[in-house]
């Protein structure tokens, strides 16, 4: 039971410290999103509490903030996974300016 | 009773379900779709096939129905392998685990050396291609063929690295293998390639769709409607022959007297259709199916049982056998329909709903599901089900209920992405977070950063005793005993046997009844430790109690450690029946172990060594070999270190005694290499010290009078317990010194003998205290004293007798034979004695006349090869210059480790060498180069 190899690299048992090192890329942004179909504004909280309105055209606008580029492909993927079909993504301001 | 744990043999975290390929459902529940399984045929020709729509267009159903079809019509006898994927194998390790698992449910055997890779903490593993490159080779060489490697769902794998890694395989495919990726999502590889090339085939959404007919046929055959042709018309555009938007239509008609008005309403709607239907089908559900859908929508799998616990219900069974001959959507993971899941659109639609109406409820439903698992012993999901209840406390727990069996198994790759996802500062389990840190640390062997952590938890436990809220009973000596006892195990790694006595004495009153678990690892820990220390009397009862704690916890990996520790401790003291039996018991546990679906456990490896070990006592060298060899091959293949060591050491004794001295010491040479990598230098001494023993053997004395030098050994030495072997050895040494006319050599050698039996008689190592008395007998026998050799001898052959010791004696040789002629005249022991001289005398490779192993010369006098080398294995001989391994020369070359050591076979004989050195020396000789 005492017979245990040698570690020589050190494998990564401690979490990272937070590291802030954020760019303009990085800054929460205003998404707008068009979608085929008239979605219930049910769905909303699915959607990470986007508000949700009908179009006259049959479509949907979803719209709402978007904490970074990884959390808008998080978005878009539970779009694909819902079978809806993506019409429009499109960047409409950084939250903080006005 | 239906097995709820279905998992796989060897590895306990791999769920069955995820390789189970789904079985086309009956005729007259499904559209047959020909155009399509005769494309998916065509595309066979190629790599890769790419089945790539959205969710609901029948991806999965189409491949179940080409497999089951190509099987049933032998159009190929095509040989499947299937993996569903889910979110959590976008880690590299886990991903090929799974592939290589459901690779050997079609070749079994093929991939061990992969998933041995695997199973080892990440940074000892090669990089992946090698790894592959393996995998790929192995495969190649398999008989039948096409092979076929479903990936289902491959959207959910964003991993880079897993990519990229799939791409290789894809890219390297061998003849007659077809990798099938189906999902939501293109791969992000560069596909424009792979098009060119037409090596790909692939099914879109315009593929997938209904045609006309197949929607006709799915809504009147399948779905049992009486629509006419024009109410289809309406169906099929509005949904645009989206399949899963034609079921959920066809659910919302079933039943309904109206259904011209139905399809008016749905035609007339630009709602989002789901959104449209599945409120229609929801609402003619009875109301306890609607909630039954929405509480177990949080399953990722689902089963009665599981269903039962966490809906509250009874009749969970029966529901889920109406929702499955409703159609909704509800898809078998096995044949005994034991286990389901959602399909995935429809479950993301459920589990939405149950947000909008109760979102109060999630966090209970995970944390009942989370119980369930737990209860049920599949952990991975119990912890996943913790952490989507956000339920910490519960998450510190789990891992602290097993960070020590799991540890022990060494599943280090599982536990250390439970705990690095969990926040600092726990709540009130913060002390198992710091002890659960600091096992896993323990185990990993980084010895220096254990103590921060168990400092942490002891500032823990203080809050925890001064706090507020009051402890569970016993709990904050349970939480000390675990600190103490893996500060003994540190100290034990770390050589320093008191301070590890001490801790896991300590650890020991601390520890409660109640785990059993840590109470049989420190009471192993407590007896490892005594025997080190050479207290074989107290060990032997701490090994006693050890087995009875350990098969209480029921932990059986601890149980078969424990027993093999325990046949070590009786082959020392000498008990060569009982430690050959506790070595069957292992081995029938372990495999017991596994027949339930256990790992196989690496112990069994250990095992075989001393089941070796007795054998070469009694003298039966064939079956010997055969388990020494055995050891090797088991080592090998879990990687540990310890065990490859001693393995080899064995081997090495034994091809000595079976005359050859050159694999002897190609044997010795491996257990060097890997004592080299040990933390603790015992391993580095055992070896020198038996290579030591071996140059004697050999008649090298010079060498071993080196040996004896550098370790800075004299007679005068008041050596300890842990010494033994090597000043056994020592006292050999100067016995030989003495034959040859030097008194004073033998007159030491007593002096050396003397203190060893000091030190074996009263410690009850009977073991040793044989061999002790055969030295001092012969070196008395030396020194001309006939009369206290004989005397000796006797006390010898009266402790070994009933054990059935020989090869102790008659490896002594000439001079063993002629004193025992001398005993068994005397009338001690005649019989034994009488015995084990006519072993000697029909045993021609004893004795210093003994044949050296007869090299027949490859070389011709002029110095050219009688058979020259290949062009294969002149690569591999210039490899052999080099301080590559066989294995990473394979990996250099592309094939097998197994072919690399067949050219390796075939360079030593044509160049009559045994050992990788003299290849090179001879090579250079000759002018190969």
């Amino acid at each position: 039971m005492l017979g245990l190899k040698v570690r020589k690299t050190p494998h990564h048992l401690q979490r990272n410290a937070s590291m802030s090192n954020s760019r303009a890329s990085d800054e929460p942004c205003l998404y707008e999103i068009r979608v085929k179909g008239c979605l219930d504004p049910e769905w909303s909280a699915w959607f990470d509490g986007f508000t949700i309105s009908s179009c006259s055209d049959g479509g949907s606008l979803l719209v709402g903030p978007v904490s970074d580029q990884a959390a808008l492909h998080g978005l878009l993927a539970k779009i694909r996974d819902l079978g809806l079909t993506l019409l429009l993504v499109k960047r409409v301001q950084s939250e903080d300016s006005p | 009773m239906r097995r709820l744990v279905t998992q796989t043999f060897e590895h306990p975290h791999i769920l069955a379900t995820k390789l189970y390929i789904p079985p086309r459902r009956p005729a007259g529940e499904i559209v047959p779709r020909p155009r399509l399984c005769r494309r998916l045929d065509g595309g066979m020709d190629g790599d890769l096939t790419l089945v790539s729509a959205p969710a609901g267009f029948g991806k999965t159903t189409l491949l179940s129905e080409w497999i089951a079809d190509a099987r049933a019509s032998s159009r190929f006898a095509v040989k499947v392998a299937w993996v569903s994927l889910d979110r959590r194998d976008n880690d590299l390790t886990r991903f090929w685990i799974y592939v290589v698992s459901a690779i050997q449910t079609v070749y079994p055997g093929v991939g061990e050396t992969a998933l041995a890779t695997l199973y080892r903490p990440a940074h000892q593993q090669l990089p992946i291609e090698t790894m592959l490159i393996g995998l790929i080779n192995e495969i190649a060489e398999a008989d039948a063929k096409p092979f076929v490697l479903v990936l289902d769902d491959y959207h959910l794998i964003g991993d880079r690295q897993v990519n990229d890694a799939t791409a290789f395989l894809v890219e390297n495919t061998p003849p007659g293998m077809h990798v099938v990726l189906a999902g939501r999502a293109d791969p992000p590889w560069p596909l424009a390639r792979l098009r060119a090339r037409r090596q790909m085939t692939e099914l879109r959404a315009k593929d997938l769709r209904f045609t006309p007919e197949e929607a006709a046929a799915f809504l009147n055959d399948v779905m049992d409607l009486d629509l006419s042709a024009a109410e289809i018309t309406v169906l099929d555009s509005q949904t645009e022959g989206w399949i899963a938007g034609l079921q959920m239509a066809a659910l919302s008609m079933q039943g309904r007297e109206d259904v011209t008005g139905f399809i008016e309403g749905f035609s007339a709607s630009h709602r989002f259709i789901l959104d449209y239907l599945v409120e229609e089908v929801l609402e003619r559900r009875p109301p306890g199916t609607r909630d039954f859908l929405f509480k177990t929508s949080v399953l990722e799998r689902l089963a009665a049982p599981l269903c039962d616990a966490i809906t509250g219900r009874d009749d969970s069974a029966s529901v889920l056998m109406d929702l499955e001959r409703a159609n909704l959507f509800l898809i078998p993971l096995d044949d005994e329909r034991c286990w389901y899941r959602y399909h995935h659109l429809f479950g993301d639609l459920l589990r939405s709903r149950l947000g909008q109406r109760q979102p109060e409820q999630i966090a209970t439903l995970h944390c009942r599901a989370s119980e369930w698992f737990e209860q049920n012993g599949l952990l991975a999901e119990a912890m996943s089900h913790a952490s989507a209840a956000c339920d910490t406390d519960r998450q510190v727990r789990l891992i602290a209920n097993n960070v020590l069996s799991m540890a022990y198994l060494g599943e280090l790759t599982i536990l250390v992405p439970w705990l690095n996802v969990l926040p600092v500062g726990a709540g009130r389990e913060q002390p198992w977070f710091h002890i659960s840190h600091a096992w896993v640390l323990a185990f990993a062997g980084r010895l220096e950063d254990v103590e921060p952590h168990l400092q942490d938890a002891e500032k823990s436990l203080h809050a925890l005793r001064h706090g507020e809220n009051v402890e569970p009973e016993g709990e904050s000596d349970q939480i000390a005993g675990h600190i103490t006892a893996i500060r003994g195990y540190v100290a034990g790694l770390r050589g320093d046997w008191p301070k590890a006595l001490e801790f896991a004495r300590t650890a020991l009153t601390l520890l409660p009844e109640k785990d059993a678990m840590a109470r049989g690892w420190t009471t192993l820990l407590l007896a490892v430790v005594l025997r080190a220390q050479g207290d074989l009397i107290a060990a032997d009862q701490a090994f006693s109690e050890a087995v009875v704690i350990s098969k209480m916890s029921g932990h059986i990996p601890l149980a078969v450690d424990v027993l093999w520790e325990q046949s070590v401790q009786q082959f020392i003291m000498g008990q060569l029946h009982a430690a050959f039996d506790t070595c069957q018991e292992v081995l029938q546990l372990a495999s017991e172990y596994v027949e339930r679906g256990g790992r196989r456990l690496p112990p069994t490896g250990y095992t075989h060594i001393g089941i070796s070990t007795v054998l070469y006592e009694w003298n039966d060298l064939d079956a010997a070999l055969t388990h020494a060899e055995e050891a090797v091959r088991l080592c090998k293949r879990w990687g540990m270190a310890d065990a490859i060591v001693r393995s080899h050491l064995q081997l090495a004794m034994i091809l000595q005694a079976n005359g050859d001295a050159n694999g002897a010491l190609s044997s010795l040479q491996k257990a060097r290499q890997a004592a080299e990598t040990m933390l603790s230098p015992m391993y580095q001494n055992a070896v020198s010290t038996v290579n030591a023993q071996l140059h004697l053997i050999q008649g090298n004395v010079l060498a071993v009078s080196r040996w004896a030098d550098e370790q800075g050994l004299s007679a005068d030495d008041e050596f300890g317990f842990q010494q033994i072997a090597a000043y056994t050895v020592f006292a050999r040494l100067l016995i030989a010194q003495g034959e040859r006319q030097n008194t004073a050599s033998l007159h030491k050698a007593l002096k050396v003998l003397d203190r060893l039996q000091e030190l074996s008689a009263p410690a009850g190592t009977v073991g040793n205290l044989i061999g002790i008395l055969v030295l001092k007998a012969i070196a008395l026998h030396a020194q001309g004293k006939e009369a206290a050799a004989v005397k000796t001898l006797g006390d010898a052959l009266f402790h070994a007798e009933p054990e059935g010791y020989i090869r102790t004696f008659i490896d002594e040789g000439a001079p063993m034979g002629a004193l025992l002629r001398k005993v068994s005249a005397s009338g001690i022991v005649p019989d034994y004695a009488g015995r084990l001289l006519a072993l000697m005398a029909s045993d021609t490779a004893l004795g210093p006349e003994a044949p050296a192993l007869s090299q027949k010369p490859s070389v011709e006098e002029d110095g050219a090869l009688v058979e020259p080398l290949t062009e294969r294995e002149m690569e591999v001989l210039r490899f052999l210059t080099t301080s590559l391994s066989t294995t990473e020369i394979a990996g250099e070359l592309v094939v097998a480790p197994s072919t690399v050591r067949s050219h390796i076979k075939s360079i030593y004989g044509k160049l009559g060498v045994h050992r990788r050195m003299e290849a090179v020396m001879r090579a250079e000789e000759l002018g190969l180069f």
